[in-house]
């Protein structure tokens, strides 16, 4: 891994580390800033695709799939920039939704290298797990904001350590044979 | 490194040494093509898998590959990643789709290649050896293998995973002397345990110089053809370095007078 991306994926943790607190101590304000980050962050995504797409992968065989992920993702984009003017419970549950998906790809991924014998695949498919409780606990306390807020700054703390064990990870000698 | 390369450009063609999807991809059309008695070929679609602990399973043509990454620049986008190790079975024909080919099929003859491959290579070695020869493209020394095309012919064709062992024994009967089988894991070892000063001058990381320095070179003749698809390319020093990130090893063994 560069020295880049450690450096990116330490600011990932750090940035997650104060979310999750903004998000305990002004839970409206902290809800509707991540769903912005988000929205703005899809929406950037979308239009990369789309310069993507004109630029390099109309020529290529099957290269409209890349076109149709552009238009994907500025749906979820603009999608979420509605979710942002509901309540602030509608906002905390659809980022605990979100958080709950990646567990489930994170399980479907773990098991897919547990089937190929790779490494750490428990530890990731623990994690995984750990997200999808998250969000299924959280169902119990939809209607309290606090409990919601609390939750949510969990899980944020969750993705921090995670970022921070990616930041350090020793770089590994890999022989392509 | 240069014999290496050479040998690659063959057997890889059609991919490029660079992470790119548009470049190195490939879709579901993919087949094996088998000679049968009667000479002619019949296909046999191929199936891909992403299970590196699974060898290769040539009866029903399932082989490994890299998975699908719509990241331009991902690692599973890299040459031939994608063909799994089908450009390096001497073996095998096949047909496919090139991400850049425009929905033309593509047919690949690896026995054909890989004996022009040889010839070009024992051709290259011969220019080694004479200072006053060059090195010509499109030549082969097809006379000075003649006498043991069969053999070769035979090794090329033979439908197995590996054919390092054939290699060997070919060699052997060539030279006279045993060859030492390769052990990754002693050169590996020897890297891994070798001090940061030191490890330039280790096996492997002598073969990674090389590499970076290869790398160098061509990235330069790319971005000298106008495209910057691999990148710009710097002088840095009066050396042809692409980045200080990437080369800065490079850097400090031309600084030291070491050449590439």
């Amino acid at each position: 891994m560069s020295f880049t991306k450690r450096i990116l994926y330490m600011l990932y943790g750090y940035a997650n580390i104060a979310a999750s607190m903004l998000v305990i101590t002004l839970p409206e304000e902290a809800s509707q800033m991540i769903i912005f980050v988000l929205t703005v962050s899809l929406f950037v995504r979308s239009i990369q695709s789309f310069i993507y797409y004109f630029n390099y992968a109309c020529y290529m065989v099957g290269g409209v799939r890349i076109l149709f992920r552009g238009i994907l993702l500025l749906d979820f984009a603009i999608f979420l920039n509605f979710v942002e003017k509901t309540s602030t419970i509608i906002s905390l549950g659809y980022l605990i939704a979100v958080f709950c998906m990646e567990g489930v790809l994170e399980i479907i991924h773990a098991l897919d290298a547990g089937r190929f014998q790779a490494k750490g695949w428990k530890l990731d498919f623990a994690l995984g797990l750990m997200k999808v409780i998250y969000a299924v606990v959280s169902l119990f306390y939809i209607n309290s904001l606090k409990t919601l807020s609390i939750l949510y700054a969990v899980a944020l703390l969750n993705s921090a350590w995670r970022k921070f064990a990616m930041a350090f990870q020793k770089p590994k000698l890999t022989a392509i044979q | 490194m240069a014999m290496h390369i050479l040998a690659d450009t063959w057997a890889h063609s059609n991919f490029a040494g660079t992470p790119s999807l548009v470049i190195n991809n490939i879709n579901f059309h993919f087949y094996e093509l088998l000679s049968q008695d009667d000479g002619s070929l019949t296909e046999r679609p191929i199936r891909f898998t992403h299970n590196p602990g699974a060898p290769d399973n040539l009866e029903e043509s399932i082989y490994l590959n890299t998975m699908f990454q719509t990241s331009e620049y991902s690692i599973m986008n890299l040459g031939h990643g994608r063909a799994g190790h089908l450009p390096d079975y001497s073996f095998i024909r096949y047909k496919y789709l090139p991400a850049w080919g425009k929905y033309e099929e593509l047919i690949k003859d690896n026995p054909s290649d890989y004996w022009n491959a040889f010839c070009q290579l024992v051709y290259a070695l011969k220019t080694l050896k004479d200072p006053s020869a060059e090195f010509e493209l499109n030549k082969y020394e097809e006379e000075a293998c003649e006498p043991y095309k069969e053999e070769i012919q035979k090794i090329l064709n033979t439908r197995q995973i590996s054919s390092v062992e054939d290699w060997k024994q070919f060699g052997a009967k060539l030279t006279g002397q045993a060859l030492e089988d390769f052990d990754v894991k002693k050169y590996a070892a020897e890297y891994m345990m070798a001090v940061r000063e030191e490890k330039p001058n280790t096996f492997l990381g002598r073969f990674f110089v090389a590499a970076m320095a290869q790398k160098n070179m061509v990235t330069r003749k790319i971005y000298e053809s106008g495209s910057t698809l691999a990148g710009i390319s710097l002088k840095i020093n009066g050396s042809d370095i692409q980045t200080i990130d990437d080369f800065i090893g490079l850097l400090g063994m031309n600084r030291k007078g070491g050449s590439e």
